[in-house]
């Protein structure tokens, strides 16, 4: 149902009027609360054109077009998201919703909106800046994940310095604008192997001293999230360069020891994750076999008492009996274990982004 | 005292220290008190070392549904925040309970039920308005606030939305991954899991189950195994507010009731219900056919709505209930 009965004005009628209802908006005089009204109303219009409405079918060709093609001559898209604070409740909802549409509209095999990003990524850089804003973070995450679908936007936000401003917004004090942070910075981490295997790659030292806060957070929820996705970034066959390095690093292992002994089950359980590759890595350097052979006993019998009420989990035991023999049989000089070892990282790898997350509720 | 309905419903502090907790009302929800301004609230505490991922995503999507929807009719989240592993939700505090507690033991008066559906088909109309589809429509989720008895529709974790991938879907076929405290109220197009999916029209159906349930105090098919009332839906069978219209009510042997039951039959002999209410809840929301339910939009204006309209200023769901202040 339109709320606000049909509109009458065509695509560039419409761009228009919201352009000079957002340049009132942000001058902030007298008409601009009328202004405010205005722009919700011709929103809406467009997002009812683009998505269609009750009964009526969205529209296609022409006049998407025309609206695409006058958004981007206008720039109205980076007005609409730097004024977006100014913007009414229910017309920022709007804003998202016309963006990730036109976002997605593809001409054969090109995106002319992911396109127009590129030569833009101040759009990208004020999305992300968003989260500073609890009245718009919501919205701006929802377009930021839109957009972290494309590899060459994601790269964009990536490779910009303000991507580590997302080590601060994943641990705001609200939850929600918190976990959304969390969500976008694993999209953009996981959702492209290849770029994101590069960029940790090329960034490994800035990028690992950053996430070592994150594990080390007093925020449990940043705390468990953040492992489980070192967990799945380090067994995901294309950072295997990133995860021989971290498995290398002693005070990576004594970090996975430590919460290996965490208060929380969920942590020790995400812990137990990345501590196996530790362990099951062939090729161990010298610093990480000593501490391995040094806690060898001990080791052993944490391990044998670990969660041990999990008994359904078939993987998690197999694992976890792999793990104490591999212990068991560690030796000061090791060279002839590589082949068993690499069975067990294929099979982790294989099934790392399911079955081992699913933990029964405890 | 009433929650700032209009442009900020801006997060209280995100801090325990922000608020004092008192009695527990319900099993994870305390009564508190924000003490910058001794408002009351209601504070739920989730513990997420006992919540799976599957589970934290959900509670992840309650909020963040909630936080995007603004509303009269919708129970809004002040702040989020953690205390080590214990999410706070901090709400408005609803002292009258839920519509399902209001119920108990023998149903509600009609014009109470209207009061109470009426709300929450505004609700509907603005949720489904946004492709959002509430998937656990029921009492429970109803909470009445005051001081004038207005309902607030709760329990987002449920809901999905069809706006998906920049474009409004027609209709989805995912089944809630945590349908099963819901199943009697679900819809039988959304338990059969069929191909042509569900839409916002299973909401509708869900509001008619509801009805039932406010009118006679009980939940239908409660008795019944999943199979079972499972199969009714999808023979068409429903249930229906029970008065003196229901013939079987009189053929049924009262030896064998308890005093409670007993005492519930003889409201359900003595009371007759308006035949827009009947026609409301049978004909239209429980409709077999989702297509031929109508709209939320479309049942605000149905005749069971006008005695709202012929009251007395004055009169609300408190009034009515006899709670009033």
């Amino acid at each position: 149902m339109p709320l606000f009965g049909k509109s009458h004005k065509n695509p560039f009628e419409l761009i228009k009027s919201v352009q000079e209802a957002l340049i009132a908006v942000e001058k902030g005089d007298k008409k601009a609360e009328k202004a405010t009204e205005d722009l919700s109303k011709n929103l809406v219009s467009i997002k009812n054109l683009l998505y269609g409405s009750g009964d009526n079918e969205p529209q296609i060709d022409i006049a998407v077009a025309q609206l695409a093609q006058e958004l981007y001559n206008s720039n109205l898209l980076l007005m609409l998201i730097n004024n977006l604070s100014r913007i009414e409740f229910e017309a920022k909802k709007d804003v998202a919703q016309i963006f990730n549409n036109i976002l997605r509209r593809q001409i054969g095999t090109r995106c002319p909106t992911v396109e127009y990003i590129c030569t833009k990524p101040e759009i990208l850089y004020t999305l992300m800046k968003g989260y500073e804003k609890h009245d718009i973070a919501l919205n701006s995450g929802s377009m930021l994940r839109e957009c972290a679908r494309y590899e060459a936007l994601a790269k964009i936000m990536l490779y910009s310095p303000d991507f580590y401003n997302f080590f601060l917004y994943v641990e705001v004090s609200t939850f929600d604008i918190a976990s959304d942070a969390f969500s976008t910075f694993k999209e953009l981490l996981t959702r492209h192997k290849i770029l994101s295997s590069e960029f940790l790659e090329a960034n490994y030292d800035n990028f690992f001293s950053e996430y070592q806060n994150l594990l080390n957070s007093g925020n449990y929820v940043t705390k468990r999230q953040s492992l489980k996705l070192l967990g799945e970034l380090l067994l995901d066959r294309h950072n295997f360069t990133v995860m021989t390095k971290y498995i290398s690093n002693q005070d990576n292992l004594k970090l996975m020891m430590t919460l290996l002994k965490d208060r929380s089950r969920n942590i020790q359980f995400e812990a137990f994750h990345v501590f196996k590759v530790f362990v099951a890595n062939p090729n161990k350097p010298k610093p990480i076999l000593d501490i391995l052979l040094r806690n060898k006993e001990k080791l052993v019998d944490f391990l044998t008492k670990f969660q041990t009420d999990r008994a359904d989990d078939e993987q998690f035991n197999d694992e976890k009996a792999y793990l104490i023999k591999q212990i068991r049989e560690l030796k000061p000089s090791e060279d002839t274990r590589a082949s068993s070892s690499n069975q067990l990282s294929s099979q982790q790898s294989s099934s790392s982004s399911s079955s081992h997350h699913q933990h029964p509720s405890a | 005292m009433d929650y700032p309905s209009s442009m900020s419903i801006n997060l209280l502090q995100c801090s325990p220290d922000a608020y004092q907790l008192f009695e527990k009302i319900d099993d994870k929800v305390y009564r508190g008190k924000y003490l910058s301004t001794g408002q009351f609230l209601a504070i739920k505490t989730i513990n997420l070392e006992e919540t799976n991922d599957t589970q934290l995503d959900n509670v992840k999507k309650d909020i963040y549904l909630t936080r995007s929807l603004r509303h009269e009719n919708i129970l809004p989240y002040l702040s989020c925040f953690l205390q080590f592993e214990h999410l706070w939700i901090v709400s408005p505090y609803c002292q009258y309970g839920s519509a399902s507690e209001l119920s108990k033991p023998s149903g509600l008066s009609e014009l109470a039920i209207s009061f109470i559906v009426r709300d929450t088909l505004s609700a509907l109309e603005y949720i489904h308005n946004q492709g959002i589809i509430h998937r656990a429509i029921r009492g429970q989720h109803l909470l009445v606030y005051g001081p004038h008895g207005r309902c607030l529709l709760t329990g987002f974790q449920y809901a999905t939305s069809l706006m998906h991938d920049g474009k409004l879907l027609q209709s989805i076929h995912t089944y809630p991954n945590n349908a099963k405290p819901n199943l009697n109220w679900l819809a039988p197009e959304l338990l059969e899991q069929n191909l042509l999916g569900y839409t916002t029209t299973s909401d509708i159906y869900s509001l008619g189950i509801t009805c039932c349930e406010l009118a006679n105090g009980c939940v239908p098919f409660a008795d019944l195994q999943p199979t079972e009332m499972l199969l009714d839906k999808l023979t068409g069978n429903f249930p229906r507010p029970i008065d003196s219209n229901c013939a079987e009510l009189f053929e049924l042997p009262t030896d064998d009731l308890s005093e409670e039951e007993r005492v519930r039959y003889e409201v359900y002999r003595n009371r007759c219900f308006s035949n827009h209410f009947h026609s409301f809840t049978v004909e239209l929301c429980l409709h077999h056919d989702p297509g031929k339910r109508p709209a939320a939009v479309q049942l605000l204006s149905h005749k069971f709505f006008k005695q709202l309209k012929k009251l007395d200023t004055g009169i609300n769901l408190l009034t009515v209930l006899d709670k009033g202040s």
